[in-house]
């Protein structure tokens, strides 16, 4: 009786492993994050998406027809409207906080597919015009997909450019987050941090 | 047994049928760049576990795009030989998320009495089912309606998902009234209006099985939504006109998911066996009881998950 319930538990722990596979990704993107200053002012942030191969072929096997290997311009346009503006219901799977507090995600500008190697590259940016002033700002950037079908691979700081930023002293650094999870053991994505003064 | 030990096996037994429902509440979301209308409402955030898991299913995934070119440029089996072996195992870890019919399947084996060997047979029959059906779906869109592939398959996903959340709700809906009920016996005509006193004398009569059809049913209910991988890789084996290799890579992958599946269900089915053996060996009124808890548990779980998952496709 003491053995059966032990084997009885001993069952139970092997459904845990699978918690650990909640939700599980179908598209893989390493994304590239570029921020452009004019002046003391922080302009736009540039976002470029690489994809997986599966979800790259899939996209350019229904978009690319006309001239293979790059999209025309109609063609980019129909991919904008089949494969990208959807994105509006994720957010884009971005989320910026300015010293803590939450920004409406700026209108998305200048979406252009491409094809590089093969790979599937969505570029895009948002206009932040964010005023530095000599008090330390701090810019912290989420790339994230909460519904987990989309897997960002990690940032590092290597996928952090920095444009003019000539009137400006900028530094980057891959934080752990400051949002509080859900539940334990959820996954919480690490964030792109900027801390900028005007010099 | 003591009164005691009866009441801490009915807490084991609660214990594992919550742990067993709040670990599989979860569908397979949208794909977010094709599909139109918000993220599912069903859908979880990721737990730390998947997001280790993440790059080794990235990896697999290029992969396979990479073997399936390897395989028209090639004139060895090499190529092939590899693109089935990861397929599987990309059928094996990519099944570990939600959907893939693991409430379905451990909700099914908690309600039904079943031998471990019925959840492979289940497993199978979902590979067979999953297989059939992601291949009839990427060839019907791709040959008949000839539209844009990615949208095409979203909105097909999504009408058979809606389907099958509504075959599931009403499996669940059976099994429960046939659990409260307590229709054990298969084999016993027009028992429908059974009497507690006909009951006394089954008490150590074999409980019904379940059967050949029952189990396809449910493979059937659970099999049938097309994973966005393995339809993905057949495209990409159709766009470079290597359909064979498609056919052998989502075979495997839905072999793979099979042989998760069957894990599943083999678990859900020793939870249960354990319960009601820890509650006095499997007989006697105390088991009854638990068994009647376990399997109206399970058939509940079933059934609500079916209906909930159908009115969120819906609204």
């Amino acid at each position: 009786m003491r053995c059966s319930s032990r084997i009885a538990l001993a069952a139970l722990f092997a459904f845990v492993p699978t918690l650990c596979a909640y939700a599980h990704p179908h598209v893989f993107i390493s994304s590239h994050v570029a921020v452009d200053f004019e002046g003391t002012v922080l302009a736009r942030v540039s976002v470029e998406w690489t994809f997986d191969e599966l979800f790259s072929q899939m996209i350019i096997a229904d978009y690319d027809k006309v001239s293979k290997g790059s999209f025309t311009e109609a063609e980019a346009m129909a991919l904008k409207k089949g494969a990208f503006d959807n994105l509006k219901n994720y957010h884009y799977f971005l989320a910026f906080f300015i010293d803590g507090k939450k920004l409406t995600l700026p209108p998305i500008r200048d979406f252009r597919p491409t094809i590089m190697d093969g790979r599937l590259v969505y570029s895009f940016s948002l206009s932040l015009e964010l005023p530095i002033t000599a008090k330390l700002t701090e810019l912290r950037i989420t790339i994230y997909d909460d519904t987990y079908y989309v897997a960002f691979d990690k940032t590092n700081q290597n996928d952090i450019e920095i444009h003019s930023a000539d009137a400006v002293a900028a530094e980057v650094s891959i934080e752990k987050t400051k949002v509080k999870p859900e539940w334990p053991g959820q996954f919480m994505p690490d964030q792109i941090v900027l801390r900028m003064k005007r010099k | 047994m003591s009164r005691h030990s009866t009441v801490a096996m009915r807490r084991l037994a609660a214990t594992a049928i919550l742990v067993l429902c709040v670990m599989y509440a979860g569908a397979e979301s949208p794909n977010p760049f094709t599909s139109s209308g918000g993220p599912s409402r069903m859908s979880a955030p990721a737990s730390g576990g998947i997001a280790v898991l993440a790059p080794v299913l990235r990896a697999m995934t290029d992969r396979l795009a990479e073997l399936a070119r390897q395989v028209r440029e090639s004139n060895s089996p090499g190529p092939m030989l590899t693109l089935a072996l990861i397929s599987l195992a990309y059928g094996i870890f990519h099944a570990l998320g939600p959907g893939h019919g693991k409430t379905i399947v451990s909700t099914f084996f908690l309600a039904e009495e079943a031998k471990l060997r019925h959840s492979l047979i289940a497993g199978y029959l979902i590979a067979l089912v999953h297989a059939v059906s992601a291949l009839a779906i990427v060839l019907t869109l791709f040959f008949i309606v000839q539209g844009v592939f990615s949208t095409g398959f979203e909105s097909a996903s999504r009408i058979v998902q809606t389907l099958s959340f509504g075959a599931i709700a009403v499996i669940g809906a059976v099994m429960l009234v046939q659990r409260i009920r307590g229709v054990e016996h298969s084999h016993a005509p027009g028992k429908g209006h059974t009497h507690d006193h006909s009951h006394a004398d089954d008490q150590d009569g074999e409980p019904r099985q379940v059967t050949f059809k029952e189990l396809f049913g449910i493979a059937l209910a659970s099999g049938v939504v097309p994973c966005p991988g393995a339809s993905a890789i057949i495209l990409v084996c159709l766009s470079l006109n290597v359909l064979l290799a498609g056919i052998v890579a989502v075979v495997m992958i839905s072999i793979g998911m099979g042989m998760t599946v069957t894990v599943i269900g083999s678990t859900a089915i020793l939870v249960k066996r354990g319960v009601l053996k820890a509650s006095s060996g499997g007989h006697g009124g105390g088991a009854r009881i638990v068994r009647r808890i376990v399997e109206i548990a399970g058939a509940s779980v079933l059934f609500a998950f079916g209906l909930s998952l159908f009115v969120a496709q819906l609204i």
